[in-house]
């Protein structure tokens, strides 16, 4: 990563910059060639790309350590994911859902045995999530847009947290998925042509949730409070459609807004509370 | 008959023991008297010193055919010191030590060169988060003597090499923390008793 710059941070604003840059042309692309079925791999697409940013390297298989595990984490659910969605639509919920285990309990396979039920806890947790982001999942475009617009908040959110929590590449992984998804985004807030499918859900959501499997399980100095209240970025973006309704709010980029906004505001309030919790000078 | 036979396989006993070369004395690593420290560079500035407070360990030696050595150690990664609690918390989580998944870091020699009467080099495994590097120790042969204090057999080495983090999968904060990692190592080895 530092290849883009003379410090650690403009090498950091670089590479955010090349993954909106590279986000805008790949969606851009996608979306001139009517390629509306790939969309679902752009998101786990910049998660990968990020990884690669970050680490320099595609880890070699089998993989030997949480971090290494968590590319193929990504790798294999972007795969299965994008099958299923081709193959068998329905299953995808399914497929979804089983994610967030598999990944708690292969990454936390070394606290099995000695502290099993914070692999179980995290495990419930990711399925809570993954969950929450498939309520009320339909094929209209705009919805998928903000369940993507809400990853990318919960990456935007988790970064500082990582980052406090002593795991500095999971704060520069999800910067960098969420610089990603802003390009992606900026192509599809006007009339969207995009797919939040069984690749997104389980590829790029589930490796965010593998990511926070990590720093939870295996680094296990993130700040718990910090990431429970995280976790209502999947829950406050319920009320967006009746909010919409009372403020008599009808076009589709200000419902976008407003389903973004109420995801950020327990994102802004986490990170809060991670900053003020870590009663240390800042990890430079 | 009986007795004949007795005789000739003492012989052949002490014939054997006889042509055998002699075996290298077991020593065991004095965490008393022994250290590892490590030096990494700080944005250019300093280099940030660091020490392993808990290792153990044991080697073979013999002064007259050092090729024939043994060493094997292991560090508990849970007690790198950096002299900062914070710091010292985090070196432990995935992106560097990673203690939950690797708790121990390892080396084993596997060969043992003399470069002069007091100089050597041992190459051997070096295992650090799971994954292996071959690694080269150069070493001084400091004593081989009798401790005044409890006449114990007792030798020393002292040891240095250099390694990269990032080999090790460590690629946290490249740029601000150096990638090269100096390894000081001070060794005091006991004869092992029975």
């Amino acid at each position: 990563m530092l290849g883009f710059g003379n410090s650690p941070q403009e090498a950091l604003a670089a590479s955010l910059l090349v993954m909106v840059l590279v986000g805008i042309l790949a969606s851009g692309l996608m979306r001139w060639r009517g390629l509306i079925r790939l969309t679902d791999l752009l998101m786990p697409g910049a998660l990968l790309a990020a990884y690669w940013l970050v680490y320099n390297k595609v880890p070699v298989f089998p993989p030997v350590g949480a971090v290494n595990k968590v590319f193929y984490v990504i790798a294999i659910g972007t795969a299965v994911g994008f099958a299923v969605e081709i193959a068998a639509r329905r299953a995808v919920r399914v497929a979804s859902l089983f994610q967030p285990p598999a990944a708690a309990f292969y990454i936390g396979l070394p606290r099995l045995g000695v502290a099993t039920w914070e692999v179980v806890a995290v495990a419930t947790a990711g399925v809570a999530i993954m969950w929450l982001v498939l309520r009320g999942a339909s094929v209209r475009a705009e919805d998928d847009v903000k369940r993507g617009g809400v990853l990318a908040v919960l990456a935007l959110g988790f970064a500082p947290i990582a980052l406090l929590g002593a795991s500095s590449s999971s704060f520069q992984l999800c910067l960098m998925l969420a610089a990603g998804c802003l390009g992606i985004f900026l192509v599809h807030i006007i009339k969207p042509v995009f797919r939040f499918g069984g690749a997104s859900l389980t590829g790029a959501l589930g490796g965010l949730i593998s990511v926070a499997c990590t720093v939870v399980l295996i680094t296990r100095k993130a700040d718990l409070l910090a990431i429970a209240i995280l976790g209502l970025c999947v829950v406050l973006p319920v009320f967006s459609e009746g909010i919409c309704r009372m403020l008599g709010v009808s076009r589709q980029f200000p419902h976008l807004f407003v389903h973004v906004a109420l995801a950020a505001i327990p994102a802004a309030l986490a990170v809060a509370i991670a900053f003020l919790d870590y009663g240390s000078s800042f990890p430079v | 008959m009986k007795h004949r036979l007795a005789a000739l396989l003492l012989s052949m006993t002490s014939l054997a023991g006889a042509v055998s070369p002699a075996s290298a004395t077991k020593f065991d690593i004095d965490p008393v008297h022994s250290g590892i420290a490590f030096y990494i560079d700080h944005l250019g500035f300093s280099k940030v010193i660091g020490v392993a407070q808990e290792f153990s360990g044991a080697f073979e030696f013999d002064a007259s055919k050092p090729e024939g050595s043994s060493l094997d150690v292991k560090v508990k990664v849970g007690s790198i010191s950096t002299n900062n609690e914070q710091r010292d918390g985090d070196i432990q989580g995935a992106d560097w030590f990673n203690a939950t998944e690797f708790p121990e870091i390892t080396f084993a020699g596997k060969e043992f060169k003399k470069t002069s009467d007091t100089t050597g080099q041992i190459i051997g495994d070096l295992t650090i988060a799971g994954v292996t590097k071959s690694t080269v120790l150069d070493v001084v042969f400091n004593k081989e003597g009798q401790n005044p204090w409890d006449k114990s057999h007792v030798v020393g080495f002292s040891a240095t090499t250099k390694v990269k983090r990032s080999d090790f999968g460590m690629k946290a904060a490249l740029g601000m923390i150096g990638d090269e990692v100096d390894l000081v190592i001070q060794v005091e080895g006991r004869e092992r008793q029975g």
